[in-house]
């Protein structure tokens, strides 16, 4: 750790303002938007600025980036690519929300400076240098999203789904603590590079007790936090209770969030006993996968069966875990980028179930039904992203999971892939249940198609905003989908910087 | 003569004591002071490695601790507020409009 008088604030200034500038933005908005009338469009397009610029300095900063530590503060292009991909979920999810709290009639400024907040907390987990500030980082992440999951206030789903969270995350994150503790016990430090370089020789006697422990804790503390399976249960219940844009965010920026750590820690302290490690990670894979796919079969309720879809995912970018002590720098690689096409296409796939949503929470697979026909693209658009979702080519999904699955085969865990391929399978049924209903649901008795207005109004509304978000995604799933190779080279070399300069 | 192990083992016991009370316990404040017993208990371990390794870094970790403790009551006790306003019961049991 640097002395505080011998930082070089201008510098570390310059790095930090991808995160600090989102941070700044929201403590901005608080402050000013109670003196403001249209204080609602200004919250919105300050969030959405101040992303932006943010995500422009990131980029610029992961094109200089060297393996800069400054204080507890770790910036590397690894860093830089997660913020990034923060930033990007960040800006999809505020463009979606501004028409869906207008419709809930909950389009408060304190949604934006919340978004904002975490934005923070996880550019602090992914760049943390010690564990303190990956604590703190996840803290404020966790905090923000309590209240987001009941910020629609007077619905009591929405309420209860935040106390449940609220319970669960603050119950891991003392788990997560303790884990902590008993390393900082084992070790005497909690800086992840030392932890890296000291963590196999500290590992004896009664410090080898403490560690063991210390990483036991460590882990489930970080499985309640990405959903693993068995600490999966709050999920769907928050996933549904949520508004619709919180559970969009809680589904991917959050959980890239908490593989950002994972990766971190993994790296700092768990290649010591790889044998160990990667049997505990086969058994989590495997059972978040399966229990994950298995449980989405049986729901009618799509916001439920994305939250299990999302708990298989995490059981899907476990899975290359089991080569980090071989190959870490290519599963470092496909990890993020599994992690880029899992919040596009989810994103997508909510920002479709958002046109639907109409004064109620609830989005039933028979409320799709029809949407095929009545809005075209609409029902292409989340086909493609439900295809995705499944893995099939030519989408970026599919090659997401082929460089997960093409990891575990490289070092010789074939049964884990092909398990992870038939839960693939398993999952094609889930999601093409809402595509049957798009095109051959709602049809009348003769099978003729019914005009848009019969019902009066359409029930589709797609505002700018939102159909903005759907063609970014779209477009990104599409077209990733076909030219994956550049995107890969980018995260490998965000990836090789990482582990190259510091091993 | 006190070892490291005799606040390793208090630490350890307080902290399960806090985990029984949020599986068992069915009253949210309760549950909540649970969850408050578990992080204490965690600073008594950061403390006692402190002591025992003669380094400062576990009390700076406690500072850290309470701070991110009272930030989750204060938001954890404003989340209870409002669902009481929504359903006047401090009961998990009570609060099961989501299923599962």
């Amino acid at each position: 750790m640097t002395n505080i008088m011998n930082i070089n604030w201008l510098q570390f200034a310059d790095l930090v303002s991808p995160l600090g500038i989102p941070l700044v933005a929201g403590f901005l908005m608080l402050l000013i938007t109670p003196f403001l009338k249209r204080h609602r469009r200004f919250s919105f397009f300050i969030s959405l600025a101040s992303c932006f610029i943010a995500l422009w300095l990131g980029l610029k900063n992961w094109a200089q980036a060297q393996e800069t530590v400054i204080g507890f503060l770790l910036f590397d292009k690894i860093s830089f690519f997660f913020v990034i991909l923060f930033l990007l979920a960040a800006i999809l999810v505020l463009l979606l929300a501004y028409h869906y709290l207008e419709t809930m009639g909950i389009n408060r400024p304190e949604f934006y400076a919340l978004i904002l907040f975490c934005v923070f907390g996880m550019g602090c987990m992914a760049a943390g240098s010690d564990l303190m500030v990956i604590f703190l980082g996840l803290e404020i992440m966790s905090v923000s999203l309590y209240v987001l999951a009941g910020f629609h206030r007077t619905n009591p789903f929405s309420i209860e789904a935040s106390l449940k969270y609220f319970l669960v995350g603050a119950f891991a994150s003392a788990f997560l603590l303790l884990g902590i503790a008993f390393i900082y016990g084992a070790s005497g430090t909690t800086d992840l590079v030392l932890l890296h370089q000291n963590a196999a020789a500290l590992a004896t006697g009664d410090a080898r007790l403490y560690l063991m422990l210390g990483l036991g804790l460590l882990g489930v503390g970080l499985g309640f936090k990405v959903a693993a399976v068995p600490f999966h249960f709050w999920a769907p219940d928050v996933y549904e209770g949520s508004p619709l844009v919180v559970t969009a965010w809680m589904a991917t920026a959050v959980k890239a969030a908490g593989f950002a750590v994972i990766l971190r820690a993994v790296w700092a302290l768990f290649q010591w006993e790889p044998t160990l490690f990667n049997k505990i990670i086969w058994m989590a894979a495997v059972l978040t996968m399966t229990v994950g796919n298995i449980s989405a079969l049986l729901q009618r309720n799509m916001k439920r069966m994305l939250a299990y879809s999302s708990i298989a995912h995490a059981g899907y970018a476990l899975i290359p875990f089991v080569a980090f002590h071989e190959q870490s720098n290519s599963v470092v690689a496909s990890v993020g980028f599994y992690l880029l096409a899992y919040i596009l296409m989810t994103i997508g796939a909510f920002a479709v179930l958002i046109t639907l949503t109409k004064e109620k929470e609830e989005v039933l697979i028979s409320d799709l039904s029809g949407l095929g026909y009545k809005k075209p693209f609409l029902g292409f658009a989340m086909t493609l992203f439900l295809i995705s979702l499944a893995g099939i080519p030519p989408t970026i999904g599919f090659f997401g999971k082929y460089f997960l699955f093409i990891q575990a085969i490289q070092t010789g865990y074939i049964w884990l892939a092909i398990i992870g391929v038939i839960n693939s399978v398993i999952s094609v049924y889930y999601y093409l249940g809402p595509v049957v209903a798009m095109y051959f649901g709602g049809l009348s008795p003769e099978g003729t198609v019914p005009s848009v207005d019969q019902k009066g109004a359409a029930p589709f509304c797609s505002p700018r905003a939102v159909l903005a978000v759907i063609w970014i995604a779209f477009l990104s799933v599409a077209l990733l989908g076909l030219f994956p190779s550049n995107l890969l080279d980018f995260i490998q070399i965000s990836a090789s910087s990482w582990l190259v300069a510091l091993n | 003569m006190i070892t490291l192990h005799h606040y390793l083992v208090l630490a350890v016991i307080l902290f399960c004591i806090g985990v029984f009370g949020v599986i068992v316990r069915r009253n949210m404040l309760v549950i909540f002071m649970s969850i408050e017993l578990m992080l204490s208990s965690v600073n008594l371990v950061f403390l006692s490695f402190s002591r025992f390794l003669g380094s400062t870094d576990g009390q700076i970790w406690v500072f850290m601790v309470l701070t991110v403790a009272a930030a989750e009551a204060a938001v954890g006790l404003g989340i209870i507020v409002a669902l009481f306003r929504n359903k006047p019961t401090l009961y998990v049991d009570e609060v099961k409009e989501l299923k599962g």
